[in-house]
């Protein structure tokens, strides 16, 4: 079997926000911890899926990566290469960005065109009418858009429409890769399954990697090859999906699992094994952080932080009951 | 009326734009029983809301009007009734609650005075105010709430989106209503705090023996919760029955296109089976069968009329001309 090639390796990354103290707040000043090291790899022409719950750090992990906001700590390597100042341009042609929002991810003053060209005019400046027009035209058809439409506003097109113009923003620099948040979120059921075929089909004609990320554990499954878990800004678990499913390892991961209402009445799902909600990132727990809701935690889990140890096949968990592995 | 707690028959509630009507609740039907969970789904703008709106008379008289059909309630129709009979109708015997709990609760008053006010208004005679804190505790400690004697102080905005749904729902239940309902109770929540809002939910309802429409988006959520589901699709209900026909043998294209185009986590599919379109807003008066555009068994008869109802089985009708024939299954 040929070596996987490598696109994309994130390294430690820490993004810590500072928080902005209260009139009558005291003391230390206090940063949220979004992203709290998290190391991931991104293979050609694979999707990984980064699943969590709200506030987990899945954006801020996806805007860092992005390099649109700057890590506090860590790295981010594309083919092998630290990203930097001198090949920024080149990154961010390659790794482009779908967001979940149709609404507001698009300006509403511009034209469709306009706004589907734009990448175009950043990363390929100088280039003629024709020549853009050359270069929109089939990738608009690709994704389900006439042409002949591209000179409306992005108000007149309906929220799945307006996901589908993202993702041909997103494609017109000939990207390896695309950095996915939540892109079928805010889609109807029945607009959902379109736009997630037009990404399986992009996928499997352009070669595309994805690094998706759905709070949807459904989507995820549909989507990805692998599978990252965060809590709290880190990861506690990655596995192959087939893996995760089989073999899940991380008590998190399984109450995620357990608590998805499956639309088969005959199946017994959704049960509450948690109790409480995530904790705030700004105070996290001591030790692991999902001790306070973890239902089999020790002493041990209240104090030292359980790091992210490969069980072999490159099945990846954080936590002190799955420890007869090495690191 | 029989064992029917509520029933609803031929409502129509039109909003009126600049431009056009919007028959967003169109000739809708149901009725429910005591103790019963009824699920309401589809996607947005189907009229969900619309229809829960209209039992209680939440609507904006301004722009809305229920154009016709009874609400029949403990013998009076609730379409008809003045907003002063609404307003104890939605004090004592109907709640509701809603999808995001930080609109809907009071920044000014602490959770606590909110559970208050509803209960007062309620009870009758004097207040007791020693027990009515015992009892806000008590209801607390039931949807809940973590040291309930201390967050009766809270506002709304110290507490997380799980807790002010659980505060919602206190807020529901203060008054002991008949039926609770719940519009899109847990979209804003995460997936294992929705496990704990509906399974407080479905033990609540156990507990207070009352009635619930659950309103919902999410085929997995009705699939779990309800005893008894209506699919809306465009304004009108396009199918009806128990839980079990819908999702083992759903008769309408539209509800097994939906079945189909949700992924799965039980089986992997290449390529999601996907209903072509857009999810359409109709002008009234509507004279074919709204799902028409998008209907993979479309023909000419659909296009014709509005579709009426064919039973299927007992409680299992659908909207569809095809409904009781073989060709759905092609
Ligand atoms: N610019 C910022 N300043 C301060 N805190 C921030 C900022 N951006 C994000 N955060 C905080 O970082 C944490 C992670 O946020 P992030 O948006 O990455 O989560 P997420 O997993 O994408 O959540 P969701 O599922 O809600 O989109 C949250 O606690 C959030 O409040
Ligand atoms: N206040 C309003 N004014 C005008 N149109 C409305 C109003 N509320 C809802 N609608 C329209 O009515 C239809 C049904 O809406 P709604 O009942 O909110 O659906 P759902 O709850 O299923 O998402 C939609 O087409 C929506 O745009
Ligand atoms: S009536 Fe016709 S268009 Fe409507 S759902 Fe049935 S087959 Fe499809
Ligand atoms: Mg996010
Ligand atoms: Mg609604």
């Amino acid at each position: 079997m040929p070596e996987k090639e490598i696109l994309i390796e994130a390294k430690n990354i820490k993004k810590h926000f500072p928080v902005k103290r209260g009139m009558f707040e005291r003391g230390e000043k206090k940063t949220v911890k979004a992203i709290d090291g998290v190391d991931l790899v991104l293979y050609k022409g694979e999707t990984l899926g980064v699943i969590g719950e709200s506030g987990c750090g899945k954006s801020t992990l996806a805007r860092v990566i992005m390099h649109l906001i700057p890590a506090t700590e860590g790295e981010v390597f594309f083919k092998g290469k630290p990203v930097d100042k001198t090949n920024i341009m080149d990154f961010r042609r390659k790794v482009q960005m779908v967001f979940q929002d149709p609404y507001s991810s698009l300006d509403p003053r511009m034209s469709v065109k306009r706004i589907i060209e734009e990448p175009l005019r950043v990363h390929m400046k100088g280039l003629s009418k024709e020549e853009k027009d050359k270069i929109v035209r089939p990738v608009v058809e690709k994704v389900g858009i006439e042409f002949d439409v591209l000179d409306k506003y992005p108000h007149e097109f309906s929220g799945g429409q307006r996901q589908r113009i993202g993702i041909a923003r997103a494609l017109v620099t000939t990207p390896e890769v695309l950095i996915c948040d939540e892109p079928v979120s805010a889609l109807d059921m029945s607009i959902q399954a379109q736009v997630l075929n037009i990404f399986r089909e992009l996928q499997k004609e352009l070669g595309l990697s994805y690094l998706f990320i759905s709070h949807d554990m459904s989507v995820i499954k549909h989507v990805s090859d692998r599978i990252a878990v965060m809590y709290l800004g880190k990861i506690v678990e990655l596995a192959d999906k087939q893996e995760l499913f089989d073999n899940t390892l991380h008590p998190y991961t399984k109450a995620l699992m357990n608590s998805i209402p499956i639309p088969d009445p005959t199946v017994p799902s959704m049960k509450a094994e948690l109790t409480g909600e995530p904790p705030s990132p700004i105070n996290p727990p001591s030790g692991c952080s999902f001790h306070e809701r973890c239902p089999f935690a020790t002493e041990r889990c209240k104090t030292e932080t359980p790091v992210l140890c490969d069980r072999g096949n490159g099945h990846l968990v954080a936590c002190h009951l799955k420890e007869e592995t090495k690191c | 009326m029989d064992d029917n707690i509520i029933e609803v028959r031929g409502l129509k509630t039109y909003y009126y734009t600049a431009t056009k009507v919007i028959p967003a609740a169109d000739d809708i039907n149901f009725s429910m029983k005591r103790g019963e969970v009824l699920g309401i789904v589809g996607e947005s703008g189907c009229g969900k809301t619309t229809v829960a709106r209209s039992l209680v008379g939440l609507i904006n008289r301004q722009n809305t009007r229920i154009e016709a059909g009874e609400i029949l309630f403990e013998g009076i129709d609730l379409a008809k009734a003045t907003p002063k009979q609404l307003e104890h109708i939605r004090g004592n015997k109907i709640s509701m609650i809603f999808q995001d709990p930080f609109v809907s609760l009071s920044p000014v008053y602490t959770v606590g005075n909110q559970i208050a006010e509803v209960m007062r208004a309620h009870s009758t005679g004097k207040v007791d105010k020693k027990k009515e804190r015992e009892t806000i505790i008590e209801l607390m400690r039931k949807v809940g709430i973590p040291s309930p004697e201390l967050r009766i102080k809270d506002y709304a905005y110290q507490l997380s989106g799980g807790m002010q749904q659980r505060i919602m729902i206190a807020i529901a239940l203060a008054c002991r209503p008949d039926i609770l309902i719940a519009d899109e109770p847990t979209t804003a929540l995460d997936v294992t705090v929705q496990a704990q809002v509906l399974e407080l939910i479905r033990n609540l309802k156990d507990e207070f023996s009352m009635s619930v429409i659950l309103i919902s988006h999410n085929l997995g959520i009705v699939a779990n919760m309800c005893d008894r589901i209506l699919v809306m699709y465009g304004g009108v209900v396009v199918e009806e029955g128990s839980c079990y026909d819908i999702f083992k043998n759903p008769r309408h294209p539209y509800t097994r296109g939906l079945l189909m185009a949700i992924p799965s986590l039980k089986e992997d599919r290449e390529e999601l089976f996907s209903i072509p379109g857009t999810v359409p807003t109709f002008t009234a008066p509507v004279s074919t069968c709204r799902f028409a555009d998008r209907c993979p068994h479309a023909c000419d008869r659909c296009r014709e009329k509005e579709p009426d109802f064919v039973d299927i089985g007992p409680g299992h009708r659908a909207r569809c001309i095809f409904a009781d024939k073989e060709v759905l299954n092609a």
